[in-house]
């Protein structure tokens, strides 16, 4: 052990990485502002469909049928409770603090994979499922106000669209079980 | 950002780049490439962590804390990415590195350390470094008398490996 102690040692003085100094410190300004970016993208999108909604609402369907009403709210309230899981999940993304040790670290990871794995499946699919009544309801009346060709279009194109999404959901799902289950094998080398 | 912050950064990287570059190095088994890479996204974390520092810790400790959670992170995505097994990339990567690069007994001791479990690489590189066992414990999070058989059953698997391997 101790003649590997002084190979370590000696290997230490040839350590240098080839960086510079302040041209890390504004990749790294750069990343952080991408890095939030990023985060509240996803809001930004999803709080714009949602305006878009209300929009349509007021424009062409405030005078409308119950069940265009109804559709419209089967529509908006999971959009709203997706933005809402999409803050929470920013909020405990941001409470991962990397400068707690590994084994905190890799709670607090696997916990917050945990919930984006709850809230890409169980949470996404039952929004999707809401969408489409919502979505079928509020076509009723969208009838009344534009030609059929493009209402029979929209009707055929909707499945299209929601089995692209969901291969897109389970893609997501797959990566986090995946990740989850390397978090684990962490959590086993560690505590054995 | 406060320029006492840039400051701190550059105090901190100036102080701290050698040990990180070797910890990365050896978690990477001797891969000077990747470990400038590993090294950089350590000093990218460190930056985003900086307004948190309290100096409730000592600055190794803090930054030895985030880069053992980088370097834990970075493998989880290459594996995610190609799923590979644990050792292949490291494995694949010393067998190119001449000697001229690394001397021998180095590279020797890299693949040693590169042979070991992702937390145990990141342990014995601790133990190397002469850290008190406290220290690696605050680091690791787990209690100092399991880190104690941890380490002497990482040790014992290490002069396997040197001796065989």
């Amino acid at each position: 052990m101790d003649d590997l102690k002084r190979n370590w040692k000696q290997e230490k003085a040839r350590a240098v990485p080839n960086v510079n100094a302040q041209a890390l410190l504004g990749k790294a300004e750069t990343f952080k502002k991408s890095s939030i970016k990023f985060q509240y993208g996803n809001v930004l999108i999803l709080s714009i469909t949602l305006t878009f909604y209300l929009i349509f609402f007021y424009r062409f369907l405030i005078y409308g049928t119950l069940l265009s009403k109804v559709g419209f709210i089967i529509m908006s309230v999971p959009l709203l409770i997706r933005i809402i899981a999409e803050i929470i999940s920013i909020s405990k993304g941001r409470n991962i603090k990397l400068y707690d040790n590994a084994f905190q670290h890799n709670d607090q990871l696997i916990r917050y994979t945990a919930f984006r794995k709850w809230m890409h499946g169980p949470v996404t699919y039952t929004i999707m499922a809401l969408y489409t009544i919502g979505y079928y309801f509020i076509m009723v009346q969208f009838a009344e106000l534009v030609s059929g060709w493009l209402i029979v279009t929209m009707c055929i194109a909707y499945p299209v669209v929601a089995y692209l999404i969901i291969m897109q959901v389970r893609k997501g799902i797959k990566n986090e079980m995946r990740q989850l289950y390397l978090l684990s094998e962490y959590y086993k080398e560690i505590e054995s | 950002m406060s320029a006492a912050n840039q400051k701190l950064f550059l105090d901190l990287f100036n102080q701290y780049k050698g040990m990180v570059m070797q910890v990365s190095t050896g978690f990477l088994q001797g891969d000077r490439e990747l470990a400038n890479d590993l090294l950089q996204e350590v000093f990218i974390n460190i930056w985003i962590a900086l307004p948190n520092f309290k100096g409730e810790s000592s600055p190794k400790t803090w930054i030895y804390r985030i880069t053992v959670n980088t370097c834990l992170t970075y493998l989880r995505k290459q594996k995610s990415k190609r799923q590979i097994n644990t050792q292949a990339l490291p494995r694949q990567v010393a067998d190119v590195i001449p000697d001229t690069t690394v001397s021998k007994n180095h590279n020797h001791l890299y693949h040693a350390i590169g042979q070991l479990e992702s937390t145990d690489r990141l342990i014995i590189m601790m133990v190397l470094d002469e850290m008190e066992y406290p220290e690696i414990s605050n680091v690791i999070g787990i209690r100092e008398g399991t880190l104690r058989v941890k380490i002497h059953r990482i040790k014992q698997r290490l002069k396997n490996i040197m001796h065989h391997g």
